[in-house]
């Protein structure tokens, strides 16, 4: 059965404070017509009034409608502060107070004695898992259900449930996107680079936050305490996301206050459990992680204001251990336990103003600044007793400070024009052991104009230009001539969206990418989309969408010249861009079974990629003098990937107490390469100039299935509500890796026959033995102990499995946490 | 242990002279030493790992072991070719040094005379090398044997400007599952008075060398002239057992018949035939016990002998 549901527009924020001045208006209005009418008619001489609210937030609800239920047009709406008074004359009604994505109300009024009870109302949301409102990812500020593209938007609610310290753990819970030791995959769309040149785009507020010279998400960066919203958009999505949007994009939102005050405070203390094999456990002692974060948000200056102020501070012991390597070893940068610590602090601020003079006009500052010492592992000491243990040479120590600053303004004329005017300045300082210690400078401006034509029956256009400047030092670049390089990039890009009716909806647009290079490397893309989205029934609807991707090459990939260990990582300042291009079909079922009200979410998707970058494992020094040999970005052949998608979430409710929220995502994958044999690079090889392709560098090349690549990935979670008690579990299951670089092989057996005079790399018995999929459970329970407290213990890994996601990563092992937050 | 017993006590039966003179050091590969590279190497002999690039040698594949399937004595070495990243390194064996480059076709075998650990005086003439092996080559492959005497600095290859005599042996291109001798004659190009010996041996055909190759080598002599074998003639006798089949040779003499004899221990003429110079001889050894025997190759008054062990 289709049931019907309203979508919330409680976020649309900035449209809600100018309805809400023109509510005020209304109603003052409206007040005065009542109070005109009663002195001319002398009859209504009693006030029915009151408060809305949301039940479950208590938050005032502004704009909702109170109206008798006999007579529409005697009625008001709800003020700034939720309050209403609606003239009466002696009688008994009933009024109607409805609100958008909230369960109309009928509420019986005695009107008969001379005082009528002041009453509360308290609004149901249809549903917390149907409030979603894609605010920016599609450009337009457009219904989920109104998306020409595929979509998933996480809600914080499960962000504070899963005691979320960075965000990709709660990413990784999206059907279709994988984090693979930080690196973000959709859809298959990428192997594994340790994160330099990320084919997925990554946004706070619209503005990118991926790091300028590696093209890599600074996942530690995002503000988690203060997140109102995820969207994952799936598929090649450059036209509207700029590039490195090769495979899909990441926006995150993060809040402006309600009309209330809000603080929250949140600390947890949480340790490792031991690994299932003693043998495993590298720490004496307990191998803790703690935290604590806050956030303040209140509206100052009568409402023309927001501010948001937000950090934290966490520590943890970190669950890999430092190297121990062989006696014969000789590790050239030793390293201790107590190195391996992770420490973070970070703080941050959203001030938006609204002009008291202008209307529609506001500006403000987005800051945030963090510090983190951190320690990155990229190979483990072996696949038994050292699991937990990392690689001699193979770990980076890092001091980080970074910050952004994002000042900007927003005009909405009364005409239906928008003005936006948007910046990030963005400084990055790394201090890192091997020499690879960088400094950058990114600054990102962006103008967009939008509007709404109605003269050509509500055409949508939005246009702008946009301006991405990365300034690098590092001495690991030096291969482009000089530590210092400067990359620009130059995009131009606009969008027409059309409704006809109330079930079609259809978008195009383009985009034209410019990149600038230290004076010498020049690229030049136009990129197109085009979608559609059709609503065939009450809850039905049907989208379809064709777009490209195209990702320019960043600074590390093509000038990093460095070693690591007794190997080396060599430049290609040869590297070309990448290109995508991605079509799919997808279907958004409304559905009602018994209690259960949810939405069943299904997409064929295909994609085509070219020039696609990876990390490969050569001599790639003819004199052999800087490093005999190690690894470098290379462009490699053509490769398809056709899957589906589908999702489910939902939400049961029975009787007052209990309520049952369900995530559901599965995604099929089947990632090939289209030339097998097209040989992409030579080496210097000394045994012979090795040739690569695909057959020759993959483990498993049988069935032409990309390295690094699950085929199915199953994401799930529940979650039961009783009264202030919840318990929620999540499930994710990862298939085999299909395929890998044979290098990782070649490097077991060189080490191996070293004797133990290098550390052995040890991959091929884990990957014959364990590669049999992956099931990893978390599980949390919370109790709300007066709305202000909430405690909650939550487990990650609840079965302690010992596994691996990407080659020579060992994943955490049981977490369990105890977490406190207080909400003033 | 017997037959090395009896090859003992044959040679001194032979000529107490031979064993008189200038050896190479543990020629059996008995004796082992930790040099902390993990593996033991030989005592005296000196490997891959062990090369004057102390940057590489960690990285550096192991490329022997102490075999346990000995000739005599309880070890042999085993060599072996490893292929890591597609560059094939070489089971190779020096009582040198061994100077390692990633560019295989830049690496050499010398004689550190700076160190004496890599090298080894020595200031004798021997008439011929004798050695023991057992070999698994990858096909197209095979395992060679090269001593050089000489003066002062000296690499291979590369630099043999200070050459006096070579003794090179090239193992079969076969399978070879029991333990077989080789000898084979120095070939001097110089009157000189030498230095130092330096020995490669190797389990591939260097550069070319193919992974998976294996050889196993044992009991590594010089022979030197005795008073009754003609001086000018004792590099020249050639034996050797494939199977069941006896391979002799008599190299490089005039033209001319001699008689060729094989007797066992207690002095019974086991097998006579004449034979011309020249010409290689193939014996049938299915009729003939296991065991130590001696060659007799006779022409005019002159005599020349041969120990072989037949299996």
């Amino acid at each position: 059965m289709i049931v019907r549901v309203n979508y919330c527009i409680s976020s649309l924020f900035y449209l809600k404070q100018n309805i809400n001045l023109f509510m005020q208006v209304r109603g003052i209005l409206l007040m005065m017509m009542v109070g005109f009418i009663t002195i001319v008619s002398g009859q209504q001489n009693r006030v029915f009034s009151g408060r809305v609210v949301d039940k479950y937030t208590k938050e005032s609800l502004i704009g909702a409608n109170i109206y008798l239920k006999k007579d529409m047009g005697i009625g008001s709406v709800s003020d700034f502060n939720g309050y209403f008074a609606i003239p009466v004359a002696s009688g008994e009604y009933q009024f109607i107070v409805s609100f958008t994505g909230m369960k109309s109300q009928t509420i019986e009024v005695d009107a008969t004695a001379n005082e009528i009870p002041y009453r509360v109302v308290e609004m149901e949301p249809f549903s917390t898992q149907f409030d979603e409102v894609v605010v920016r990812a599609g450009r337009f500020d457009k219904r989920l259900e109104d998306q020409t593209v595929s979509i998933e938007v996480i809600k914080p609610r499960l962000i504070d449930a899963r005691n979320t310290t960075s965000i990709e753990t709660i990413l990784d819970m999206v059907p279709g996107l994988t984090i693979l030791d930080e690196e973000p995959q959709i859809r298959g769309g990428s192997g594994f680079t340790f994160g330099v040149g990320s084919k997925v785009a990554v946004f706070i507020d619209n503005l990118p936050v991926i790091s300028g010279d590696a093209g890599k998400p600074d996942w530690s960066l995002i503000p988690v305490e203060n997140i109102k919203q995820i969207e994952v958009v799936k598929g090649a999505a450059s036209v509207l996301s700029g590039s490195s949007a090769l495979s899909g994009a990441i926006y995150i939102r993060t809040n402006y206050p309600d009309i209330q005050p809000k603080t929250k405070i949140k600390t947890y203390v949480g340790w490792m459990s031991p690994p299932q094999s003693p043998a495993n456990r590298w720490w004496e002692g307990v191998n803790y992680t703690s935290g604590v974060s806050f956030l303040h948000s209140r509206q100052l200056g009568n409402g023309h204001t927001d501010l948001v102020i937000g950090g934290m501070f966490s520590t943890d012991k970190s669950y890999l251990g430092a190297p121990r390597p062989g006696p014969l070893v000789i590790d050239s940068v030793p390293i201790n336990d107590n190195q391996m610590q992770n420490r973070k602090a970070r703080i941050n601020f959203n001030f938006r103003r609204r002009s008291n003079k202008i209307t529609g006009l506001h500006f403000g500052l987005n800051g945030n600044f963090m510090a983190k010492k951190a320690s990155t592992v990229f190979a483990w000491l072996d696949d038994t007793v050292n699991f937990y243990r990392a690689y001699p040479g193979a770990v980076l120590l890092s001091d980080n400070i970074t910050f952004y600053l994002d000042p900007y303004i927003n005009f909405y004329s009364s005409l239906g024009l928008k003005h936006e005017l948007s910046n990030r300045v963005l400084y990055s300082d790394i201090k890192a052991n091997n020499d690879q210690s960088t400094k950058s400078l990114y600054i990102y401006n962006a103008y967009q104009f939008s509007k709404s034509f109605s003269n050509l029956g509500n055409l949508d256009f939005i246009g702008g230009v946009t301006s991405q400047y990365t300034r690098s030092f590092a001495n690991m670049y030096e291969a482009s001539g000089s530590p210092l390089n400067y990359l620009w990039n130059l995009s131009v890009f606009m969008e027409v969206e059309k409704k006809f009716g109330d079930a079609l909806n259809l978008s195009g647009g383009i985009r034209m990418e410019n990149y600038q290079l230290n004076d010498s490397i020049t690229d030049t893309k136009p990129i197109l989309r085009v979608g559609a989205s059709i609503k065939l029934g009450q809850e039905t609807y049907l989208r379809t969408s064709l777009g490209q991707g195209y990702r320019f090459p960043s600074i590390t990939e093509r000038y990093i010249r460095t070693t690591v260990g007794s190997f080396g990582v060599f430049d290609n300042p040869d590297l070309k861009s990448e290109t995508s291009w991605n079509s799919e079909i997808g279907i958004k079922q409304g559905f009602k079974f018994k209690n259960y009200y949810g939405y069943l979410d299904m997409a064929l998707f295909y994609q085509e990629y070219d020039n696609t970058i990876e990390y490969l494992f050569g001599f790639w020094d003819s004199t052999y003098i800087f490093a005999p040999a190690g690894f470098k970005f290379v462009n490699t052949g053509k490769s398809k990937i056709t899957g589906i998608d589908i999702s489910v979430n939902g939400q049961a409710r029975f009787g007052k107490y209990y309520e049952i929220n369900t995530m559901f995502g599965y995604t099929y994958v089947m990632p090939v390469t289209l030339q097998p044999d097209y040989i992409f690079a030579h080496d210097y090889n000394p045994g012979g100039h090795t040739e690569f392709s695909y057959e020759s560098s993959s483990v498993n090349p049988s069935k032409r299935i990309l390295k690094y690549r699950y085929l199915h990935t199953l994401k799930a979670d529940i979650e039961f509500v009783y009264k202030n008690l919840s318990m929620g579990s999540s499930v994710r299951f990862f298939s085999k890796t299909e395929n890998l670089d044979r290098a990782i092989f070649d490097f077991e057996d060189a080490t191996v026959s070293t004797g133990g005079t290098m550390q052995p790399i040890l991959y091929r018995n884990y990957y014959e033995h364990h590669n049999n999929g992956n099931v990893i459970v978390d599980a949390r329970i919370s109790y709300k102990w007066k709305i202000r407290h909430e405690f909650a213990l939550i487990s990650s890994n609840l079965l302690n499995r010992m596994y691996s996601l990407r080659p020579l990563k060992a994943e955490p092992m049981r977490n369990i946490t105890f977490q406190y937050i207080l909400n003033l | 242990m017997t037959r090395f017993l009896l090859l003992t006590a044959v040679s001194i039966i032979m000529g107490v002279g031979a064993f008189s003179q200038q050896q190479i050091n543990n020629p059996g590969f008995e004796t082992w030493e930790d040099v902390g590279i993990g593996t033991d190497e030989p005592t005296h002999w000196s490997s891959i790992k062990t090369s004057d690039n102390i940057n590489l040698n960690p990285l550096a594949p192991v490329v022997w072991e102490k075999s346990t399937d000995a000739h005599s004595g309880q070890y042999s070495l085993k060599l072996f070719n490893v292929s890591t990243f597609g560059i094939v390194a070489t089971g190779t064996i020096t009582n040198g040094q061994v100077h390692s480059d990633f560019n295989p076709n830049l690496g050499y075998v010398f004689t550190n005379i700076e160190n004496d650990l890599f090298h080894t005086a020595f200031d004798q003439r021997p008439d011929s090398l004798t050695g023991w092996f057992m070999c698994n080559p990858a096909e197209g492959d095979f395992g060679t044997v090269k001593f050089v005497l000489h003066k002062g600095y000296l690499k291979l290859p590369g630099d043999e400007a200070n050459l006096i005599a070579t003794a090179y042996y090239e193992l079969p291109h076969v399978v070879v599952t029991t333990w077989t001798r080789f000898s084979v004659p120095f070939n001097y190009v110089s009157e000189e008075i030498p230095e130092y010996f330096l020995s490669v041996i190797t389990s591939g055909d260097g550069v070319d060398a193919l992974d998976g190759s294996e050889v196993w080598y044992d009991d590594f002599a010089f022979v030197y002239k005795s008073s009754d074998i003609d001086e000018n003639s004792i590099h020249y006798f050639f034996a050797s057992q494939y199977g069941n089949t006896l391979y002799v040779q008599l190299d490089k003499f005039p033209a001319r018949y001699y008689q060729l004899s094989i007797l066992n221990t207690n002095g019974q003429v086991i097998f006579n035939q004449k034979a011309e110079s020249g010409n290689r001889i193939e014996i049938n050894t299915d009729q003939i016990n296991s065991g130590l025997y001696i060659m007799v190759a006779q022409y005019n008054n002159r005599v020349i002998t041969r120990k072989i062990i037949l299996h």
